[in-house]
Order: structure tokens, then sequence, then C-alpha cells
């Protein structure tokens, strides 16, 4: 797979630190940073999705409910769900 | 013994495999949860009693089901606490499975660990040291694979042991804080005998409602102070707890690379945006079409069979009330509950198929988003498709929605989308309502009209389900965040356990009130306010004897007479005042009042009315005799207005005893399905009301 385009509000040189997991495009990692609500942040937790956790979209329905790829497990959110949860975009691998 | 493990390990797998059919359903205290337990086999051939917990994440709840699992362990609703507890995780993803295992250690009760798939960890080139893991982890570990019974027999000997030995977890991995253990001790008294952390679980979570009074207000006093936030502490604590047993799971770990698996490229297809709901439809097209075909066969059989039980009795026994209450009483009843055996049973094995290779949870990711906008979740798909053959199997069918608001409205809708039983009556009544001819060159009015019906009854389902969004309250927070199980094929024992339980569940529970009912129904229609009866069947026969009529058309008289002078049909006579609106007179009252045992009593009770005698369900025969029907002004009963009235109520009303006896096992009160009757029963009101009074 080539390269992505960049997203729109970011530039090559400063790539944006931090975005929540919904900005994600598809086939894209990240490692979890953070999260932005208590409540959802100790569901996701418990369910072992901790900081530093390896976060890949596999693909969005309608909606946006969103399927990831957690530490190869695989997990579907909702979209208030994930924008919780904060993402450190990786550069794309391959 | 419990068996505790997060959802998707394989626990319900092992559960089944060590108690086989000895299992028993029930509800926990209080809710709807289900609850259940078996006997399991011991090394030593002794058994012990087990029960499979709801699979959760953690002992800090979010949902009904994992609260049940926290209110049995810490014994807050005064249930007996577990004497041992069987740890189930998943060996390939210890990393996540172990949080709730060390939550599980500090309730200091003996536990032993079960590594489940354990023969995929081989395949994927994982190595895992059980003797340094056992060491860490302070508990003795197996592993196991409750797919191929691999190392049952070690779990079994390790059983015993630990119910012998019990002895105590050695470990801890989170150490409270100052605050915590002082909230915690403060509860000592309430909570006598229980280890401080379960004290701890009862001050972040003993404030619901099937705790005991007592308990829930010391608990409230605790609490009370500006320093406790549950939630926050909640975190740290699950951290600390990550923090601690990752190390010592590393030390015993040797890992292998993440690869693209055979299920990823199954979900490029499956979860695809257009492709995947394709394929739902399709599937579920499958189900229905395999519920109306493959269960004709059988449900013809056991209909031939009571039938022929019926005749034996009669040939037995001498003519007279018992006959007849046996007959028509008891084995109608009987009938009427075994004849909906084989689509439950279909219904059951199909889902649990789907469910076990993992398809389930894609179809609620897919459609998570359109249902919530009803106030429904995406597994009430499944049970709003599966209520297309019958409502009965497609409400037990919701248990696997966690929600409760959102396992209520799906229970409370399904029965509006139209089933099988009203196909009959459906079939009978079109042809009043619209002509058999061709429009725009290709379409049979009539198959159009039949589709026009289902489409209705699809919208009145989301219309209903809308309203109740807004008219029910909730405080559960609402999460989907599930995970999506590697595919896997069926394990077969599981999808019989599940077809043999569901079946005997609604055998049991939902069959004794249906036969109830039943005879109530018979003693209506066989009964009569003083001699009426009587004098109505000597009027009848006199009449028939001076008309010269054929013994048949006698006998057909004299029970249209008999019916006609019964409780049954002064109920009819009762309500025509306020069915005459809708274009019914009291002979469709009668009708409508039997027709609650079952919608397609429709037909046989207007056969017996209109005097086709009752051996002959003949549709043809029965629309010409309804073709003949006059009301006393000389119009024909069944003209369009009447009929599309007719197939109106029979869309909406709430006629079946078998879904309300459903819906109160499932919901454990007899509340819902009386809202249930109201609503469903007073929407066909209106409708039929302003269609018949728009096309009259």
């Amino acid at each position: 797979m080539s390269e992505p385009s960049a997203p729109v509000h970011a530039t090559a040189e400063t790539p944006p630190a931090q975005v929540c997991a919904l900005e994600l495009s598809r086939k894209q990692r990240g490692v979890v940073c953070g999260f932005a609500d208590e409540c959802f942040a100790h569901k996701y937790l418990c369910m072992g999705v901790l900081p530093g956790s390896q976060v890949e979209l596999v693909r969005k329905a309608s909606g946006q409910t969103c399927y990831f790829k957690i530490d190869g497990r695989t997990m579907a959110v909702r979209k208030e769900e994930a924008a919780c949860l904060l993402i450190e975009r990786l550069a794309q691998r391959m | 013994m419990a068996l505790v493990g997060n959802p998707n390990c394989g626990k319900s797998t092992l559960f089944n495999r060590l108690t086989g059919l000895r299992q028993q359903t029930g509800n926990f205290p209080g809710v709807t949860v289900e609850r259940v337990t078996g006997a399991a086999a011991l090394a030593g051939g002794e058994a012990v009693e087990l029960i499979d917990l709801p699979g959760t994440y953690s002992l800090h709840p979010t949902s009904l089901d994992e609260q049940v699992v926290v209110d049995y362990l810490v014994g807050l609703t005064g249930e007996r606490r577990p004497d041992a507890i069987v740890y189930v995780a998943d060996a390939n993803k210890l990393d996540k499975h172990l949080l709730l295992f060390t939550q599980v250690l500090d309730l200091e009760v003996p536990v032993l660990l079960a590594l489940n798939f354990a023969d995929e960890l081989e395949e994927r080139g994982e190595t895992l040291d059980l003797q340094q893991l056992a060491a860490e982890l302070g508990v003795r570990v197996v592993a196991l694979s409750a797919r191929t019974g691999q190392g049952i027999e070690w779990l079994q000997t390790e059983l015993s042991r630990l119910l012998d030995e019990r002895p105590l977890p050695a470990h801890s991995f989170y150490e409270a804080s100052e605050l915590e253990n002082r909230l915690a001790d403060n509860l000592a008294d309430a909570l006598p005998g229980a280890p401080t952390y379960a004290r701890l679980l009862a001050v972040h979570h003993a404030d619901h409602a099937r705790v005991p009074a007592a308990l829930r207000i010391a608990r409230s006093v605790v609490v009370d102070v500006p320093a406790f936030d549950s939630l926050r502490l909640q975190v740290r604590e699950t951290m600390q707890r990550y923090d601690r047993f990752l190390p010592a799971l590393r030390a015993a770990r040797r890992a292998a690379d993440a690869e693209t698996t055979h299920s990823d490229r199954i979900d490029d297809v499956v979860t695809h945006p257009v492709a995947g709901p394709l394929i739902f439809v399709a599937l579920m097209f499958l189900v229905f079409t395999a519920i109306f075909t493959w269960a004709s066969v059988p449900m013809d059989l056991i209909e031939l069979l009571f039938a022929s039980a019926g005749d034996g009795v009669r040939a037995v026994l001498p003519e007279g009330r018992l006959a007849d209450f046996l007959v028509d009483g008891l084995l109608a009843g009987l009938g009427g509950v075994a004849v909906f055996i084989p689509q439950i049973a279909i219904l059951f094995l199909l889902l649990s198929i789907l469910e076990e290779v993992g398809y389930m949870s894609r179809a609620v990711f897919l459609f998570d988003r359109l249902m919530q906008r009803f106030g429904l979740n995406g597994r009430s798909l499944v049970a709003l498709t599966s209520s297309g053959a019958c409502a009965i199997p497609a409400i037990m069918s919701t248990r696997t929605i966690a929600n409760p608001k959102e396992r209520l409205i799906t229970i409370l809708v399904t029965p509006l989308i139209s089933c099988s039983a009203r196909i009959p009556v459906y079939a009978i009544l079109i042809g009043f309502a619209i002509p058999a001819v061709t429009v725009w060159g290709v379409f049979n009015a009539q198959a159009l009209a039949f589709m026009g019906i289902y489409l209705v009854s699809i919208a009145a389902t989301l219309v209903s389900a809308l309203a109740f969004k807004y008219l029910l309250k909730s405080t559960e927070r609402s999460y989907l965040m599930i995970e999506l199980p590697a595919y896997r094929l069926p394990v077969w024992r599981n999808v019989a356990i599940t077809v043999w339980t569901k079946t005997r569940a609604f055998l049991f529970g939902a069959g004794k009130i249906i036969l109830g009912i039943s005879m109530v129904l018979w003693v209506l229609a066989s009964f009569g306010p003083g001699e009426q009866m009587a004098q109505a069947e000597g009027r009848a026969r006199s009449l028939s004897l001076s008309q010269n009529l054929s013994h048949a058309a006698t006998e057909d008289a004299v029970a249209n007479a008999r019916l006609e002078s019964s409780f049954a049909g002064h109920i009819g006579k009762t309500i025509e005042p306020a069915i005459a609106p809708l274009g019914y007179d009291w002979k469709i009252g009668i009708a409508l009042v039997t027709s609650f045992a079952a919608r397609e009593v429709f037909v046989g009770t207007i056969a017996t009315l209109y005097a086709i005698g009752s051996a002959d369900d003949d549709e043809s025969l029965i629309t010409e005799r309804l073709t003949e029907a006059r009301r006393p002004d000389g119009s024909r009963v069944y003209d369009t207005a009447t009929a599309v009235s007719l197939i109106l109520f029979y869309l909406f009303a709430m006629q079946c005893m078998s879904t309300l006896a459903v819906t109160k096992r499932e919901t454990g009160t007899w509340k819902w399905p009386i809202v249930q009757t109201v609503y469903m029963t007073g929407l066909a009101y209106v409708v039929s009301l302003v269609a018949y009074q728009l096309l009259s």
C-alpha cells in the first residue's frame, strides 16, 4: 500500500501529535496515549486497552461505528467511544 | 464452585464439557440475567455444583450482566459466595485476560487458573512456562482446550485437589490505599466475614436495588466523605494491577509476532459497507426460509399426532364432558405448545451456529448505529428478523442484548413483525380486500398487498420502538465496545446444548401458561350461562329435523348454536358494540376472542361459525361461505372495508398468549405483557377504525 495522503489539517513537517481514534483513516495505525472521558476510559482499561496499546483502524461502518484492531485483538466501538480514545499517530508501515 | 472469565474466553464451552446436559437455567434473584448451573464431574466420579457466570472484564461493572457477577462473588445480595473459583482465560490473550484474575485473587477464595485455547498457542509458535506462571501468580495452572477436550482430565484432577486442600491464593497484585482500606473497614459490620477487597467492591457497587437495605444504607454513610471519588479509585486500581501482573506474565511467556489472520481476510468481506449488509440480509433470509420449510413437516406431524391421540381418546372414552375436556381442552392445549417446538429448535440451531462461528458480533457492528436511532441495539436485528417466523424464539433471543432498556424495547416491539401464524388469516382475508388482478403488467395485486402488509408491520415496529425510546427511562449508560472474536468452527456440543436448553425452557416455562389459557378458552367455548346451551342445542336439532338436514349439517348447526350461546358467544355479543365501528359482527368478535389462543385459530373458528364443518379447513370453501355471509340489512359482511380493517387488526393486535407468556418469563413481571397487550391492541383498534370508516 502506498503512503496515504496527509490529513487536511496537518502539514508534512509537523504531524499532529495527538488525534482521537475517530480521526484515523482506514488502515492507519497509532498508539494509545490517553483518554478523553473517564467513564469510557475505565471500560477501555478493563478491556485491556491501555496507554501504549497498538491501534489500527480496520474500517468504519455506517454512522461511524469503528472496527479497530488493538494489540492484535479486534473490537467494535461506537462513534462516541472512539472519540474518547486519544491516539499518537504512527507512520504507515509497508 | 463458579466459572469466571472474560467474554469469549471459551468459558461456556468448558462449562458444557464439564456438565453435559446436567444443566439448569434460571434467573439471578431480581434480574433477568440468566443463571446457568450444572453438576460437574470431578476426577473421582463425584459431582460438584458449578455455576457459569456471565463473561465480564472487571469486577467494576458497566452492565447488568457484570453487576450480577460482582453481586454473586462478593455476596452483595445475600447469596452464598462460591467455595472455589475456576478462572478461565484465553492462553493467547493473557495480557488482557488476567486483570479480572488478579481481582478474583483478592476475594480470598481458592482459585484455579484454566488456560483455554492452549492448542492454538502452540500453533502460533508461542510458549508459556506453566510452572513459572503458576509460581508468579501464586495459584495452580492447567492448560487445556475446551473444544478438543485436551487437558480436561487434568483439570478434573486439579479441581478435586482444589476442593480437598482449599489453598488460598498466595499473591496479591493490588495494594489498597489508606483511604480505600479505611472505607472498606468501615463496612466490616455490614459485611461480616468478607475479605477487605470484597468490602471495597461493596463500597463501590453496593448501591442498587437488589442489595439489602441495611447494607445499602451502611454503604451510603461510609462513602459520604469528600475524598471518595469512585471512578478515580477504580482507574487507579486497574492501572496498578496491570503494572504488577504484566511483568510477571512477561517472565513466563515467549510471544510470537502478530500477523494477518484468516479472520482478517473474512472480515474484509463480511464487514464491508456494501457486501456486509447484503450478506446479513441473505443469511437472515436463509434462516427465515429454513424456519418455514424445515419446520412444516415436523409441525404437520405433531398436529397429526395430537389429532390421532384425540381420536384415540374419543374411541376409548364414552362421549361426554370428560372426553371433550381431554381432547378439546388438554390435548388441544398441549398440541398448541408442542407445535411451536420445530420452529424454536430450528431458529436456535441456526442462530447458535452463527453465534458460535463469531458472525453475530459482526452483524452487531454493522447495524448498531441504525438500530440505536430507534432505541434498539445491533443485536435487536436478529430478534426482529426471527420474529418474521415466530415472536416466541425471537423474544428469547434478546438475552444477548446487554443494555436492559434496549432489550426491553426489543421485546416490546418484536411481536409487531408479522409472524407465520398471521399468514393463513391474511390469505383468507386478502381475497376480500384486493381483487386478484394484474397491475403494471406483471404484478399480482394480492401479492403486492401481501408485501405491503409486511412493510407496514416493519414500519410500525420501528415507530413503536422510537416511541418507547422516549417513554422509558434508563439509568444505565449504553456501551457498544465489544470484542469481535476470531472466526472459529462451531463447537457442535455447544450448539446442541443451546437448542436443547432453549427448547426445554420454552416447553416448561411458557408451555404451562399456554396450556392454562387454552383450558380457560375451552371452558368459555364449552359452557354457557344456565341452561342456555342445552336449549340452543335443542332448538337447532328440531330446526334441522324440520328442514330435513343431513347428519353432518345437523352437527354443524348444533355446534354453531352451542358456540353462540356459550360464554365465548356471550363475550362476542358483549363486545359487538365496541367492534361494530370497525366493521365486525359478533361472530368475528368470537373469532377475535378465540384467536387469543393463537392467531391461526381465526380460520378454525370462522369455519365453525359459518357451519363449514369443524373438520374442514379448506380455504376455498371458507372463502365461498364468507362471501355468502350477510348482515341483517342484507349487505355482505366481508366487504373490502371489513376485510382491510380485519387484516390491519390482526397485523397490530396482541393476540398471542404464547408471546405474552414468554414476555412474562423474560421480563420477570406481568407489567410488560400488559403494556404490550394494551399498546398493540390499542394501536390495532385505532388503525382498523380509521381504515374502516374511510373505506366504508
